[in-house]
C-alpha cells in the first residue's frame, strides 16, 4: 500500500469507524466480538483498497456479514440465552416503553436471529441481498425473518401487534 | 412492535457500541504484518540457489531453501503448511489461515516417510517434540517443555555455541495411527528418539551419537537442530530382583554425544561425565549448560 492510499484508508476508517462498530455490534451483542469482528474486515479491506469501487463502505459491511456467517456455519450452533433476562418495567407507557422492552429482548436473541432482523430493518437489505449474504434462499430469510420476530414477542410481551414486512 | 418502532429498537441497541480508537494504525498495522509473512512465504518456496535474500544472521539450512528471516522473539518465520504441521503436532485443528491463528512455529523436522514426520515445534513459552501421523497428529499427548533459560528462545542469545533443550522417545507414527496390528499381534510398536536444542549461527554443522554407537546428523535450521533415531522395546537381559521377569529396555534411548562444527571444525561437545541412569540425571554437571533437566555436560 503506497502513502496516498494509505492516507485514504486511514482518513475512511476515522470518519466511518463509529457507524460501522455499532453494524458490529449489532450483529455480534458483545463489545470485544464487534471490535475483532471490524478489524478483521477491515484488514481484508486494506489488502483490496486499490480494487474496492464504489463505496468502501458497503464493500466492509459485507465483509463483515460474511465473516459472521461463516462462523456460524462452522459452529452450526447457535448459543441461545438460557432465559430472557428480567427486565424492569419501568412505569411508562407507549413507544418509548415498548423501544426499552424491545433493546433487552434484542439483547436476548440468539445471534443469528438478531442478524437477520439487523440486515433487513437495520440495513434495510431486501430478501434477496440477505439470501446471498447468508448464502440460503429467500424463503429461508423469510421464514427466518418470521421466526426472528415472533421470538422477539415472546421476549417483550409488550409488543404484541405484528410488524412484520412482505 | 411496527416496523419503525423495531428499526428504532435496533439503532439503539446499536447505539450501545463504543467508539474504537486508533482503530486505523492497528488496521493497517496488521496489514503490513500479514504482507512480510506472505512475502517470506513466497521466498521460501522459491528453489535455494541464489543468496538473494539478505538476513542479519544467515544460519546454514538442511533442507535445501534459502535462509528465512526470524520473527521477532527468534522463532523461525514459517509458510502456511510448516504452521499446519506445527498444530498437527499439537494436536490443535487448522484453521484456514494457520500463521495467523497460532505463535506455535516448527522450528527443525526430519521425514519418516509419506506424511509421517518427527519434529521439534516452539512457542515463546515452549517447546513440543512431536511424531506425527495422517491420521493422529501427534502419536501421543503433546508435553509443552518451558524454555530455559525463561526468554526468548532465540538462538543467537545462546551464552555457548550449543544448548540441548530436550531429549525424548516417543511412539513411531505410522500411516494408520501409531500401533498396527495383524492377525491381532502388535507388528509395529517402535519408538522415535529425539534430541532437540538450538545453535548459534556459527554451527554448520551438528552430529548426535546414540547410546547403541550410532552418529547421526541432526537436521539444521534456522539455529534450531533436530536428530531422531528409532528404536524399540526389546527384553532386558540385565535386569534382576523381583520384578526382573518380563523386564524391557529400550534399545538406544539416549545421546551420549554431540559435537557441533563450525567452517573449520570442532566448535563444541556434550557427553556425560559419567554414565547417566536415566535420560535426565543432571546430577553430574557442575556448569549451568545442561541444568535444570539435562544430562550431557559440555566437554
Amino acid at each position: 500500500m503506497n502513502q496516498e492510499a494509505r492516507e485514504s484508508f486511514t482518513r475512511f476508517v476515522e470518519s466511518r469507524s463509529a457507524v460501522l462498530v455499532r453494524t458490529a455490534y449489532a450483529l455480534t451483542g458483545d463489545q470485544h466480538a464487534a471490535e475483532e469482528l471490524l478489524q478483521n474486515a477491515l484488514v481484508k479491506t486494506a489488502a483490496r483498497w486499490r480494487h474496492v469501487h464504489g463505496s468502501p463502505e458497503a464493500y466492509v459491511r459485507r465483509a463483515m456479514y460474511n465473516e459472521q456467517v461463516g462462523r456460524w456455519r462452522r459452529s452450526r450452533r447457535e448459543t441461545a440465552v438460557a432465559a430472557p433476562p428480567e427486565v424492569a418495567q419501568p412505569d411508562r407507557s407507549g413507544e418509548v416503553a415498548e423501544r426499552l422492552a424491545l433493546r433487552h429482548a434484542l439483547a436476548a436473541l440468539p445471534a443469528r436471529k438478531r442478524a437477520v432482523l439487523v440486515l433487513r430493518y437495520f440495513e434495510d437489505l431486501s430478501e434477496t441481498e440477505v439470501a446471498q449474504i447468508m448464502g440460503c434462499s429467500v424463503g429461508t430469510v423469510r421464514s427466518q425473518t418470521h421466526k426472528a420476530l415472533a421470538r422477539l414477542r415472546e421476549l417483550a410481551p409488550s409488543s404484541e401487534h405484528a410488524g412484520g414486512r412482505t | 412492535m411496527t416496523d419503525p418502532i423495531l428499526k428504532e429498537a435496533l439503532a439503539e441497541f446499536a447505539g450501545q457500541a463504543a467508539p474504537v480508537p486508533g482503530l486505523a494504525g492497528r488496521v493497517l498495522r496488521r496489514h503490513d504484518r500479514r504482507r512480510r509473512r506472505r512475502i517470506t512465504a513466497a521466498a521460501l518456496a522459491a528453489v535455494a540457489t541464489a543468496a538473494a535474500v539478505v538476513v542479519p544472521f544467515a544460519w546454514p539450512q538442511d533442507e535445501g531453501r534459502t535462509a528465512a528471516l526470524h520473527t521477532s522473539n527468534g522463532l523461525p518465520a514459517n509458510t502456511p503448511d510448516e504452521v499446519a504441521d506445527a498444530l498437527r503436532c499439537l494436536r490443535r485443528k487448522v484453521p484456514r489461515d494457520p500463521v495467523a491463528a497460532t505463535d506455535a512455529r516448527l522450528l527443525a523436522r526430519i521425514h519418516l516417510g509419506k506424511d509421517l514426520f518427527v519434529a521439534a515445534v516452539g512457542s515463546p513459552r515452549d517447546l513440543v517434540l512431536c511424531a506425527a501421523s495422517p491420521k493422529t497428529g501427534n502419536t501421543e499427548v503433546p508435553q509443552p517443555i518451558p524454555w530455559y533459560p525463561a526468554g526468548p528462545a532465540d538462538p543467537k542469545a545462546l551464552r555457548h555455541p550449543l544448548r540441548v533443550d530436550a531429549a525424548a522417545s516417543v511412539t513411531a507414527p505410522t500411516r494408520s495411527g501409531t500401533v498396527e496390528y495383524r492377525n491381532g499381534r502388535a507388528v509395529h510398536d517402535d519408538l522415535v528418539f529425539l534430541v532437540s536444542g538450538r545453535a548459534r549461527p556459527e554451527v554448520r554443522r551438528v552430529e548426535v551419537t546414540w547410546s547403541d554407537g550410532r552418529t547421526v546428523r541432526a537436521v539444521l535450521r534456522d539455529g534450531f537442530f533436530l536428530a531422531s533415531h528409532t528404536g524399540r522395546m526389546e527384553p532386558d537381559p540385565t535386569a534382576t530382583g523381583a520384578m526382573s521377569r518380563g523386564a524391557m529396555r529400550t534399545s538406544a534411548d539416549r545421546p551420549t554425544r554431540i559435537v557441533a562444527y563450525g567452517a573449520s571444525g570442532v566448535l563444541y561437545r556434550l557427553a556425560p561425565r559419567i554414565a547417566p541412569r536415566s535420560l535426565y540425571d543432571n546430577s553430574q554437571c557442575v556448569d549451568t549448560i545442561s541444568l535444570p533437566r539435562h544430562y550431557l555436560c559440555s566437554v
